[in-house]
């Protein structure tokens, strides 16, 4: 016997129909895991190196800028290419969750006006895809490992507190960037634009000391924190109190807009969309 | 809302902002203000930016178990009542009810990933309209024989016609299922066999208990799947009542006037 509730779409909803629709969007991880990972893959259909790519591509940063910058900046030795490799693997997985969270509505354009799911879903969806990524691009960093001195104790376990945080900031800052995304079609490219910049800008292959008295350029910058939570402690060091806290404050700042905004936002998209 | 009923709008209107300004109409090339006899109404005078209005003050009641057929020009609001229903978008003023699991096909359903195959393709529309995967591999074998896909249900989508995927799109929103079917134009898309296959199995899937809504521009699919009529002209309910009647109204209105 099928579930005969009624359902009532009004203009007005409360704050409780957006916690709904996320709980509701948990429940299914069918739904996103599969779309999610579909995402992923189908990328590399009809290429003969499929997700083998992936890692090149990454690969090929990683290598050019440790022969390259390795050099130039006087860092060397087995460590830096841990840090370097750690550096852009989670600078890639920060860049594209940004830029494609900004479109994660509007890519998804299709599929929201036509099937009446829970919105998160697709938020979830963006998610799964970016940890698949992140898994192959974690071979990379199992290669430079392997072939180096570096030893992992007890203490790199520490980087996964700050790995889950990261993925928290991000569960919340997708969905905003999403709708303000899907409302002002000029955000993808200024974040686009703002990504390549502070690829530079950000400690993510040199090291934010290196910048003697001037190193509030890179403390300011908060992808510094995010980035030292989990690199530290993979580099056989302590991630600082500073980037502790920039990183909680951060992320509760983050849920707090995404939990007062959420429930509005999601009623208005299907309009943004259409 | 009353128990025999399984769609109910209420005083519904809905106004879609376009974010664009409100564009200069007595411009240069000596056109000026027209009158459109398709769409919703355009507020140019509303604020900056320019509103159109896709239902206008809608009150409709459907019961369970109705086939009811949705016509009108293009733009009348058909799929914008559609979505109402579904709860996709949400009205600007007024109620949308609804009761019961409802499953949806439309256009933008159709081919959600065009380089995945056809199985894949089921399962990806199987999982977003709910199901499991073991559900959806449950089901593969009976969609595949409906679809008279063959060999085509490995190839990737991108190389089916519009009808062919009009058939795995109907196949999977008519297996989950639904106590509502809601059907934006697609089946107008198929060919006459896939009609009278179509047909048979709303009558075998859809019991007395189901409703259907179709929005369509095709008068055999109106007469052939429907029971009631809805005449909707830019916005608003110009006529309900037995499909003869309305499609009689339907094609008074149709002429130039």
């Amino acid at each position: 016997m099928s579930d005969l509730s009624i359902r009532v779409h009004t203009s007005q909803s409360g704050f409780f129909a957006g916690l709904d629709d996320i709980i509701r969007s948990f429940a299914r991880p069918p739904l996103w895991i599969t779309l999610g990972w579909y995402d992923f893959t189908l990328r590399y259909r009809r290429t003969y190196l499929g997700p083998l790519w992936e890692i090149l591509v990454v690969g090929t940063w990683v290598a050019g800028l440790g022969l390259l910058f390795g050099r130039l900046l006087g860092h060397s030795g087995e460590n830096y290419l841990v840090y370097l490799s750690v550096g852009v693997i989670l600078w890639s997985y920060i860049s594209s969750t940004l830029t494609t969270g900004a479109a994660v509505f509007v890519t998804n354009a299709r599929a929201i006006s036509s099937i009446n799911n829970p919105l998160f879903t697709y938020v979830l969806r963006n998610a799964v895809e970016h940890w698949a990524k992140m898994v192959v691009h974690s071979l990379i960093l199992l290669g430079v490992l392997f072939f180096s001195d570096v030893q992992m104790g007890w203490g790199s376990l520490l980087a996964v507190p700050g790995l889950l945080l990261l993925f928290l900031g991000a569960m919340a800052a997708v969905p905003l960037l999403g709708f303000a995304g899907a409302r002002y079609r000029d955000l993808t490219h200024m974040i686009r634009a703002g990504m390549r910049f502070l690829f530079f800008a950000t400690p993510v292959f040199w090291y934010a000391d290196g910048l003697g008295d001037r190193d509030f350029l890179a403390l300011f910058n908060p992808f510094t924190h995010y980035l030292e939570l989990v690199r530290a402690p993979l580099t056989g060091e302590a991630p600082s109190a500073l980037s502790w806290a920039v990183v909680l404050a951060l992320n509760a700042v983050g849920l707090v807009l995404f939990a007062a905004t959420y429930n509005s936002f999601r009623r208005r998209l299907a309009i943004w969309i259409g | 809302m009353r128990e025999d009923l399984a769609i109910r709008l209420t005083d519904l209107t809905m106004e879609l902002p376009t974010y664009r300004r409100v564009p200069k109409r007595h411009s240069s090339n000596g056109l000026g203000s027209l009158q459109a006899s398709v769409g919703g109404r355009l507020n140019f005078s509303r604020g900056s930016t320019l509103t159109v209005t896709a239902l206008d003050d809608v009150s409709v009641e459907i019961a369970r178990g109705e086939k009811i057929g949705l016509i009108g020009l293009n733009g009348a609001g058909k799929s914008t009542m559609l979505k109402v229903m579904a709860g996709i978008l949400p009205p600007t003023s007024g109620t949308a009810e609804s009761r019961g699991k409802i499953s949806t096909l439309f256009a933008e359903s159709l081919g959600l990933k065009p380089e995945a195959t056809g199985i894949e393709n089921i399962l990806l529309s199987g999982v977003s309209l709910g199901l499991t995967h073991g559900r959806v591999r449950k089901m593969i074998p009976e969609i595949v024989e409906f679809t008279e896909l063959g060999d085509y249900i490995y190839m990737p989508l991108r190389t089916y016609s519009t009808g062919m995927r009009a058939r795995l799109g109907f196949a999977v929103a008519t297996s989950i299922d639904p106590d509502i079917l809601l059907i934006d134009e697609i089946i107008g898309a198929g060919d006459l066999r896939f009609k009278e296959k179509a047909k048979g199995r709303l009558d075998e899937f859809m019991g007395s208990a189901n409703t259907l809504v179709v929005a369509s521009q095709s008068e055999d699919v109106i007469r052939e799947f429907c029971d009631r009529a809805i005449l909707l002209e830019r916005g608003r309910v110009r006529m309900t009542g037995g499909v003869d009647e309305v499609l009689a109204e339907y094609k008074g209105t149709r002429k130039p006037r």
